[in-house]
């Protein structure tokens, strides 16, 4: 549902952006801007190796202590930063978009018990829900594909993600059925997980959008894809058990790469050349 | 205007270049440094006491543990921790002690479940076999093993005669190279039975021997009380620390030679250490006369285990001990001097119950302990700390 309004989004800005304003090509060429976005991002964490603390015995039911991630669009977090585009050439720019980039993933696993002489069964299903907070520093090539007002454009780069902080906190019922149940749900209090990720990561970002140059500022949509390259969970402090639920609620975090895709919304401002705020040329066409 | 912004796109260049290479260090950690494993039994009813564990050859562990009372249980895992094997011994074996280490291979002393004689079996880590040794008839009710690295010694209680037995086994660990015994005077059949079947207060028996070799020491039934017993090589009695009846007495101990002592005593409610106590093996005296400090969280009911420990080449006497709180707590002493060096705290939340615990040879540490998973069931467990952890906790 959130990808199709957003697909929608884009088209509807596209066809607006189109009909509007098209008798102008920009003039951008050595010009810098300066802007905000803020968008949202969605979380696609691949394991890379697997671990649990419970070790299952040879009669468990297979696969009840793994753990079953949540789709990408059910990871949803936001990011908002500054926008600094410097157009090299009249296609070619550079993109740095410096921002505070929140992440989340959630995952679930399930156990049971069976009591067969006191016929005390027990079931928990677990629903651990991760957020971790970056300081991001992308750094992209983008190329518009048109001078004009509306500039369709693609950008690949490089991103480095220091960690601020992480948390983590897990709500569960007694059903084991992928889902919670309202009438048996239980939740801890988000607990700081900072030190079971790791300070650093970088990764490639490639991505594509679309801009509005008007008289005196740009608006415009993009999304991009961000892979990471590095694992995200310190391995030293894996079971350093910060959050006080390894044991408690048998967690411990699989070693993960994070993919990502955000939409965003942007404002830039030219901030060079302040007696010729103009960008905009009379198109020849 | 456009040098100046090559420039600083150079420089933005050059520092996510440093960056991307600092971040791409190699972390040398490797997974067997540091763990927590929970090894799951589906069953609910069923019930975990971790008793003992041994790391191998291969850098794996073995462990011993009873299970829905005096049955036995014993695993091997690999060195991060994951199940190799795991065994239940038929119901004729059970109340095992301990796990021995003896000439580099594993033993189990326990009990046969109807004729309560002992058995002595070897476990034989590669192919996961557990074979009989030997079985002693005359030995009832074992209590603890003991191997110095030369001998095995059983302690035992003799049901008809009141005592407490101590049996030094010959080389070939078939027979009986020599006994001792200590009068009880009393029966203290329902104590031994509420003991080796986990159904009451367990009892901190032990054997061990003093470095020179000259006394056997260990913790018994001795004269209408729970005892810390001396023996001299003979098995003959030479000296005793009396506790306090049966609510009293010496739960732990490591003897570091020359009379020197580390000690865990209890009476009644309370936890005392001492990590380097003086004490005469010919005296007779009472247990409370050991001088020791106190630690009030803890809980006497618990197992303590008195180990030596060296961590960045400094030697420690560690004392793991469970708190009433149910945590872990692992104290490290000067064993020169007996001062507290430094205290660790393992497990939050979850109730944990302190077993055995082993140096590994990556100087680490590995607990096994008991968790209750999901606050109902009683299962075994590991935690492994590596040496850093230790050193941390040490700085």
């Amino acid at each position: 549902m959130t990808k199709k309004k957003i697909i929608l989004g884009v088209a509807v800005w596209m066809l607006a952006c189109s009909a509007l304003a098209q008798k102008y090509s920009v003039h951008r060429k050595d010009r810098v801007f300066l802007g905000v976005y803020g968008g949202v991002n969605y979380s696609l964490p691949d394991a890379t190796e697997k671990h649990a603390v419970l070790v299952s015995d040879p009669q468990s039911a297979d696969g009840l202590s793994e753990k079953d991630y949540n789709k990408l669009f059910e990871n949803g977090s936001h990011q908002f930063g500054m926008y600094f585009l410097y157009c090299m050439s009249k296609r070619f720019s550079l993109v740095f978009q410096p921002a505070y980039y929140t992440q989340r993933f959630k995952y679930q696993t399930a156990y049971s018990w069976r009591d067969t002489v006191n016929y005390m069964d027990f079931s928990r299903e677990l629903h651990h829900d991760q957020k971790i907070a970056y300081f991001s520093l992308p750094l992209l090539v983008r190329w518009d594909m048109s001078l004009r007002q509306v500039s369709p454009y693609i950008q690949l780069g490089v991103y480095t993600d220091f960690r601020h902080r992480a948390s983590k906190s897990i709500s569960y019922d007694a059903t084991i059925d992928g889902e919670l149940n309202e009438d048996q749900l239980n939740s801890t209090s988000s607990a700081m997980a900072t030190d079971h990720f790791n300070k650093f990561n970088v990764g490639l970002v490639g991505g594509l959008g679309i801009s509005y140059f008007s008289k005196y500022f740009v608006i415009g949509i993009e999304s991009n894809f961000r892979y990471g390259l590095l694992p995200v969970v310190n391995e030293r402090n894996r079971y350093s058990d910060q959050t006080g639920f390894t044991a408690q609620y048998l967690d411990v975090l699989d070693q993960l790469k994070l993919s990502n895709l955000n939409f965003q919304m942007k404002v830039l401002f030219p901030i060079d050349n302040l007696r010729e705020l103009n960008i905009l040329r009379r198109s020849k066409y | 205007m456009k040098t100046a912004m090559k420039r600083y796109i150079q420089q933005v260049f050059f520092i996510g270049a440093i960056l991307v290479f600092a971040g791409c260090k190699k972390d040398d950690f490797q997974p067997e440094e540091s763990f927590v494993k929970i090894y799951n039994d589906s069953e609910g009813n069923k019930k975990y006491v971790p008793l003992g564990i041994q790391q191998t050859a291969d850098q794996g562990y073995v462990m011993l543990s009873a299970y829905d009372g005096w049955n036995i249980h014993v695993m091997k895992t690999d060195k991060v921790g994951e199940v190799v094997w795991r065994k239940t011994l038929p119901s004729n074996y059970v109340n095992a002690t301990n796990l021995v280490k003896h000439g580099g291979s594993y033993y189990v002393v326990c009990m046969d479940n109807v004729g309560l004689f002992t058995y002595l079996l070897q476990i034989d880590e590669t192919s996961g076999t557990i074979n009989e040794i030997q079985n002693f008839s005359g030995i009832i009710y074992p209590t603890y093993a003991y191997s110095n690295g030369t001998t095995i010694y059983i302690q035992n209680y003799d049901r008809l005669s009141y005592k407490t037995g101590i049996h030094q086994l010959d080389p070939s660990l078939t027979s009986v190279a020599q006994s001792g015994e200590v009068n009880i005077m009393t029966s203290v059949e329902d104590r031994i039975v509420d003991h080796i079947t986990y159904d009451g207060k367990r009892i901190p028996f032990f054997v061990s021997s003093t470095p020179e070799n000259d006394y056997v020491v260990m913790s018994c039934f001795y004269n209408y009380s729970f005892s810390l017993v001396f023996l001299n090589s003979n098995l003959q009695f030479s000296g005793v620390y009396n506790g306090a009846n049966f609510n009293g007495g010496v739960n732990a101990i490591l003897p570091k030679g020359n009379s020197q002592y580390a000690v865990a005593r209890f009476s009644y409610d309370n936890q005392y250490f001492n990590a380097n106590a003086s004490l005469n093996p010919t005296s007779v005296d009472i247990a409370e006369s050991i001088s020791a400090s106190g630690y009030s969280e803890l809980n006497p009911d618990k197992p303590v285990v008195v180990r030596s420990l060296s961590i960045g080449g400094v030697f420690y006497v560690v004392m793991a001990a469970s708190t009433r709180s149910n945590q872990l707590l692992l104290s490290f002493f000067d064993p020169y001097s007996g001062a507290l060096k430094g205290t660790k705290y393992v497990g939050q939340n979850t109730p944990y119950s302190i077993g055995d615990f082993t140096k590994t040879e990556d100087g680490g540490l590995m607990l096994l302990v008991q968790a209750k998973v999901m606050g109902s069931y009683d299962r075994i467990a590991t935690v492994k700390l590596s040496d850093e952890q230790l050193a941390e906790l040490l700085e």
